[in-house]
């Protein structure tokens, strides 16, 4: 992280926050939920955020990825200030230059799989470009299951599937909310194989939240969030080194 | 448990509001229907009261076809003379007598039309010489003392815009001419005697020209002091002797309303029907309602039964929830029944029948709509409600989506297609036997259950054949196609209730498209006139004015065609009497059987469809009841009755005996030379008739269209009252796709978090909704089309071509997908405007 960095049209940057704050509730019940968050993402960075129950992580993704709006600071992808967006223009930001993995209930039941993963591109009436499909496909090993319908697929397969939705638009940034909190562990580790591949061969951008150490550990650095503040910063993370700074941080 | 079912029930208001809704508009009908009723009863009662007036006893003299006091043809009252009221005067046990004249008596308005055409009846009668005893009271001016003064009743007066010293427009004998009228009336505090023109004239034009060759039609005598109505009634009885009917205001007033009580309950059953179809309709509303309410609340149901609530106590209150909301609405649909019932008069006001009376609301009419409601609501609810509490409690525990055990598939579709093959079955019986409209009407009632029964299995494959379109939508149509798929039977049960609504509209216009169709046809075939006179009152065309057609240059014959009922065997026929050349001159009939000469000698011509029913062919003698008495009439031949619009012919002169009595001639048919100018001489024929506005004069097209008109009134009143079932169906979709989006919402906030716009979101609701509107319309048209087509084939209409109206039936469709767009506005907007995250999180 280079919290000092501020250029807006810095092609190496996928997105950068500037004093973000969100701030639930009024007066009395007034919750700083991210709470004057400075930072960067360099694009081909894999990012894992850590934190106690209520640290803000949520929020903070959230208002990352054009899904909530901060109550004050500056978010910007791409060079883009979010703050300037309509609705409609922050949707299609989504839509086109960002991707999500939610920890649960990814995918639109009456889609198959493959219709799930062309989501986003058939809502901007494009179409996908089959290199990249074929690419995405393969490397998350979804071939023979593009036919089924959510229901008939395992959880680790949906997630997989909504990783792929996440990856078709090639989006500039990739956000995983958990996204390997309802897996067994075989699916959890297969999932974040292929988040690292994503990163590694296909040069995605990724910012998960996780509570998971081993998980953490497979990212290029971690932050690690409390009371809505990035607290504590970590570069090639291990799951001792991870350990050791949750550890450190609770006392 | 009661605490439970309260709690259920604010839990989910806003979802029982459309239930509720429903409820509202079907009991409303009901109690719509009663009141209307009930109004109509006490309104006319407190008329045929106030007009008996004052008097004790009423005099008139004896029927001598009594019998038959309910032919509609038959309007001459019997009469006697003037002194018979001197008699009853000289009576000691009489105070006072008065005689009364009642006749036809019209009253042109200044536009040149009669007040009130063609429907009430345009009465006269004499001013009183016992003003007293007058029933109705001066409101303005005087009584008429001269033959050029008249006094009219108060409703007409405002109605027309006249007062005191107008001069207007009368009909009774002749020409119009201008009396002044000196004085307006009403009958106590009605100023009109349920939408009838009423004309006092003086005594002397009274008894001169009301038809009744200076003679009374009724007297009213008021007992002296210390005389009872036996007693007074006795006295008069022994005073007239034979051929008078003396009766007491009670008994007067009791055969007046029960003469009047048909009338009465023709609307209250048309309005019952109308009650039964929104009941139906919203039935599938509640239906609907409760599974998706019960849905969402199957894991709180799973909770109560593993904490140890019996399936019993759940369905219970499950029942309690439904009998509450079917109560509410019940009790607002007896005020909803107001509203309908006061609409509906001021509909016929509009049409020009006014009906007496304030609105009566019987305490009976309140209870049977809340019973109602209740019992509908809950009946709806019962295979819901056993649905849902036969969840094991063990799936309160589990982590996955619960879903209802689904119901018995296989029963369902079996019996389905058991009455579908059944309803088929009686629809070809109809087509191909002469069956009728009985077996008609069980096979239509058992399609509707089949097709309603199958209509799950139906969705799916409607839902692809509508999806071409929707695709063109982009993914929101695919997604809009995909959800109302996604549950067959709850998007079934939406659209079976706009089903029922299109099914009606198509056959009602089917019906009515290929009755004027026919009736074109014969007009254009069979109908040899030029021109027809016809009359705008129930007066009929009076003797000078055919006679004033006659003289027309160019005009070669005026057959006069009057109306009359005649009995034969059980049926109630109403026949042509007309003279036997004069009719072969206007009327090509198509015989199939017999000759019409044998007419001239007291035969009977019949309608192929009468003479089936009675079994009947040329040269057989059949009993017959008319005007004055029983007798045997030969049939001298039966023809195509296609079109015509009586059922048989008689010669003038066999009717009513030789010589022929008068009858109403309701038409008159023209004939010109055809070697003249037909348009010159219909412009002479119509200038010839100016002086009787009463009467209309219409070429063969004109003819065709003013009985077109008619129908398409009728059909108009018809249709009208359907929209009121597509409204139901339409509050069905509205909450169907209300409850959708609830159940959805997680849904649709992933589909905004990976980039649906707003827009696409409404527009993904709104063509669900007009997906199922189209499945509804769709299955209407299936079963309608098929009904009415086979419904115009049943012999006894004379219907004698079948047109599908399509453009009508497509505005229909339209109407329909108008409808679904509508219903999705709200559903759409709410799904629209959730917020991401909530959506997200939400459980
Ligand atoms: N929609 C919301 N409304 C009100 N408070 C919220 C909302 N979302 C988050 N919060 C508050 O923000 C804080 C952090 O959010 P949370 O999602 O719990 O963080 P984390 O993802 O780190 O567990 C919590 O105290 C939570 O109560
Ligand atoms: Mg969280």
């Amino acid at each position: 992280m280079s919290a000092s960095s501020a250029g807006t049209d810095d092609p190496s940057l996928a997105a950068e926050t500037v004093e973000l704050t969100k701030v639930y509730g009024e007066a009395q019940a007034e919750v700083r939920a991210v709470d004057g968050v400075t930072l960067t993402v360099p694009t081909g960075s894999y990012t894992a955020v850590m934190g106690p129950s209520g640290s803000g992580k949520s929020p903070l993704l959230h208002c990352l990825a054009g899904l909530d709006r901060p109550t004050s600071g500056t978010v910007r992808i791409g060079g883009t200030d979010l703050a300037a967006l309509k609705d409609k223009q922050l949707t299609e930001l989504r839509r086109e230059r960002v991707g999500f993995v939610f920890q649960a209930f990814n995918l639109v039941p009456t889609l198959t799989a493959r219709e799930n993963i062309v989501l986003p591109l058939r809502l901007g009436r494009r179409a996908p470009d089959p290199d990249w499909f074929d690419a995405v496909i393969t490397s998350l090993a979804l071939g023979d299951r593009l036919a089924h319908k959510p229901a008939e697929l395992s959880g680790g397969q949906q997630q997989r599937v909504a990783v792929a939705r996440a990856l078709v638009t090639r989006p500039q940034l990739v956000f995983g909310d958990e996204p390997t909190g309802n897996l067994d562990r075989t699916s959890g580790q297969e999932l974040l194989a292929l988040l690292r591949r994503s990163v590694d061969e296909l040069g995605q951008t990724i910012v998960m939240v996780t509570h998971d150490p081993i998980a953490a550990a497979t990212a290029d650095r971690v932050w690690f969030l409390a009371d809505g503040r990035v607290v504590d910063e970590l570069a090639g993370p291990t799951v001792d080194g991870v350990l050791d700074r949750i550890r450190a941080l609770e006392s | 448990m009661w605490t439970l079912t309260w709690k259920g029930l604010l839990a989910a208001k806003a979802r029982f509001v459309m239930t509720a809704l429903a409820v509202i508009i079907g009991t409303g009908f009901v109690a719509g229907a009663l009141t209307f009723g009930d109004t109509l009863e006490e309104g006319f009662e407190n008329l045929f009261i106030s007009i008996v007036g004052t008097a004790d006893a009423v005099v008139r003299a004896e029927d001598p076809d009594d019998t038959r006091a309910d032919d509609p043809f038959d309007t001459a009252v019997p009469t006697f003379p003037t002194e018979v009221v001197d008699r009853l005067v000289a009576l000691d046990e009489v105070a006072v007598a008065e005689g009364e004249v009642e006749g036809v008596a019209i009253l042109i308005g200044d536009d040149g039309e009669p007040t009130g055409q063609f429907g009430p009846p345009t009465i006269g009668y004499n001013a009183y010489i016992n003003q007293e005893l007058d029933p109705a009271e001066l409101r303005t001016g005087r009584w008429p003392e001269t033959a050029d003064e008249i006094a009219i009743d108060a409703g007409t007066a405002s109605a027309q815009g006249w007062g005191v010293g107008d001069r207007v427009g009368l009909v009774l004998d002749g020409p119009v001419e201008r009396p002044e009228v000196v004085g307006t009336f009403g009958l106590g505090d009605l100023d009109n005697l349920a939408g009838a023109s009423v004309v006092v004239l003086d005594r002397a034009t009274a008894l001169a020209r009301l038809g009744t060759d200076g003679e009374l039609t009724a007297a009213y005598a008021v007992a002296a002091a210390g005389v009872d109505e036996a007693q007074l009634i006795a006295a008069i009885e022994t005073e007239l002797g034979e051929g008078f009917t003396v009766q007491t205001a009670a008994e007067v007033v009791a055969e007046q309303q029960e003469a009047f009580g048909p009338i009465i309950e023709v609307f209250s059953i048309a309005l019952l029907v109308f009650a039964v179809i929104a009941l139906l309709v919203g039935s599938f509303l509640i239906f609907n309602t409760f599974t998706i309410v019960l849905a969402g609340r199957l894991r709180e149901l799973a909770l109560l039964r593993a904490v140890g609530a019996s399936r019993g106590q759940l369905f219970g209150s499950v029942l309690g929830e439904a009998a509450l909301v079917g109560a509410v609405g019940g009790a607002l649909g007896a005020a909803f029944g107001l509203l309908v019932a006061r609409g509906l008069q001021v509909i016929l006001g509009t049409i020009g029948i006014e009906l007496p009376g304030d609105l009566v609301v019987l305490p009976r009419t309140i209870g049977v709509a809340i019973a109602v409601g209740v019992v509908i609501t809950v009946l709806a609810a019962i295979v819901p409600a056993r649905r849902a509490v036969a969840i094991p409690p063990v799936a309160a525990l589990t982590e996955v989506a619960v879903a209802a055990p689904a119901g018995r598939g296989l029963v369902r579709t079996v019996l389905g297609a058991v009455l579908l093959t059944g309803g088929v079955a009686a629809l070809a019986t109809t087509l191909l036997t002469d069956a009728g409209a009985v077996t008609l009407g069980v096979g239509a009632v058992a399609l509707f259950l089949g097709v309603a029964a199958l209509s799950a299995l139906i969705v799916r494959p409607l839902a692809r054949l509508l999806g071409g379109p929707s695709a063109a939508l982009g993914i929101s149509g695919e997604l809009a196609r995909a959800n109302a798929t996604r549950n067959p039977r709850r998007t079934a049960a939406t659209a079976s209730a706009l089903m029922i609504g299109l099914a009606l509209v198509s056959f009602v216009s089917i019906f009515a498209a290929s009755l004027q169709g026919s009736v074109r046809d014969t007009i254009e075939g069979s109908f040899l006139s030029d021109a027809i006179v016809q009359s705008g009152t129930l007066a009929g065309v009076p003797d000078p004015a055919l006679d004033a057609v006659a003289a027309v240059d160019d005009v070669e014959v005026v057959a006069a065609a009057a109306a009359g009922q005649v009995e034969l065997g059980d049926r109630t026929v109403t026949v042509g009497v007309m003279d036997l050349d004069q009719l072969r001159a206007v009327l090509d009939l198509d015989i199939t059987d017999g000759s019409l000469d044998g007419l001239a000698t007291g035969g009977i011509a019949l309608t192929e469809s009468i003479a089936d029913d009675l079994d009947l062919v040329a040269g057989d003698e059949v009993a017959a009841t008319m005007p004055d008495g029983e007798t045997t009439l030969p049939v001298a031949a039966v023809f195509d009755g296609g079109g015509i619009d009586v059922g048989a012919f008689l010669d003038t002169r066999t009717w009513g005996g030789p010589g022929g009595s008068a009858s109403t001639v309701f038409n008159a048919y023209v004939l010109f030379d055809a070697e003249a100018d037909a348009s010159r001489v219909f412009a002479a024929v119509e200038e010839a008739l100016v002086a009787y506005p009463q009467v209309r004069v219409l070429d063969q097209a004109g003819f065709a269209d003013a009985i077109a008109s008619q129908l398409d009134q009728f059909v108009g009143v018809v249709l009208a009252l359907l929209a009121l079932s597509v409204l139901v169906a339409l509050l069905g979709i509205v909450n169907t796709l209300a409850l959708s989006v609830v159940e959805r919402t997680r849904e649709i906030g992933l589909l905004r978090a990976v980039g649906m716009t707003r827009p696409q979101v409404r527009r993904m609701v709104r063509t669900e909704a007009i997906s199922v509107a189209l499945i509804g319309a769709a299955l209407g048209l299936l079963l309608g089309v098929p009904l009415g087509a086979v419904f115009v084939r049943i012999e006894q209409f004379n219907i004698t071509q079948l047109v599908l109206p399509w453009a009508q039936i497509a505005i229909g469709v339209v109407l329909a997908a108008l409808a679904g767009l509508l219903a999705g506005v709200l559903p759409a907007r709410r799904a629209a405007n959730l917020d991401v995250l909530e959506a997200l999180h939400s459980e």
